[in-house]
């Protein structure tokens, strides 16, 4: 290959793009787990991450494209295949979660209908101590069911 | 409020200490309570291929009786706490 052939170009935006945009979208991914959930509005739909996790698929790519337009070296376009594969892979698992695995719950079962009466329980919390709803008559009760810390 | 999922008393203890909840929570390993309500998620709990409770809130008046109640079809989006604390306020 005659490099000679190539324009003198001392841009190194694309290899930037090329590391950046990679970590761009694991910043965005990760975030959405680790920082933003506690937010109603950034949760329920991923205002923020989505968005970043975008731009960084967005800048591998032009990173990438520009990287496999110039006639380069093969070791050139072997880091930007994997730096868009990565990217594209975790834009793919993050969306998957987002808008696909979260939703897989099965039906409610006969929920109990409003202004029916709870139905009772007696379960022992967190000193062993045990607690029913009849204890709770004469007051309001918020019952809050929750998927557990595993 | 009470807090109620299929965790042991022990984790919840630990959950309580770390987090300094004063509230119960209440350890419902074997899902009696949470089919009560119908609310089994199936192997909700993929690590440990284990059954767990949906996320769920029920508003209880001082007669024991249903008058609000917030269901989810995504583990993601739960109940807001302002929408609680208005319900709450307009509860009798």
């Amino acid at each position: 290959m005659n490099n000679e052939t190539l324009p003198a170009t001392s841009s190194r935006w694309p290899t930037h793009a090329l590391w950046f945009g990679p970590l761009l979208t694991l910043a965005g991914a990760l975030s959405y787990f680790l920082y933003f959930v506690q937010f109603p509005i950034l949760r329920d739909f991923p205002l923020f991450n989505l968005p970043v996790v975008l731009l960084g698929l967005l800048l591998t790519s032009a990173g990438a494209w520009r990287i496999f337009r110039a006639r380069g070296r093969w070791l050139g376009k072997a880091f930007a295949s994997a730096s868009c594969l990565f990217s594209l892979a975790l834009t793919g698992l993050f969306s998957f979660y987002i808008f696909f695995l979260s939703y897989q719950m099965p039906g409610t079962t006969a929920v109990p209908e409003l202004h029916s009466a709870a139905p009772g329980f007696a379960l022992a919390d967190q000193n062993g101590k045990q607690v029913q709803l009849s204890d709770y008559l004469g007051s309001k009760l918020l019952l809050v069911f929750y998927r557990g810390h595993w | 409020m009470v807090a109620i999922c299929a965790d042991s008393v022990e984790q919840n203890l630990h959950l309580a200490e770390q987090q300094n909840f004063d509230f119960p929570i209440l350890s419902d390993a074997h899902l009696v309570t949470t089919d009560a309500y119908g609310l089994r998620h199936k192997l909700g709990n993929p690590m440990e291929s284990r059954d767990i409770s949906r996320p769920a809130v029920f508003l209880i008046d001082s007669q024991g009786v249903i008058q609000w109640r917030y269901l989810t079809d995504n583990w993601r989006v739960r109940v807001r706490p302002e929408d609680v604390v208005r319900r709450l306020g307009e509860m009798p």
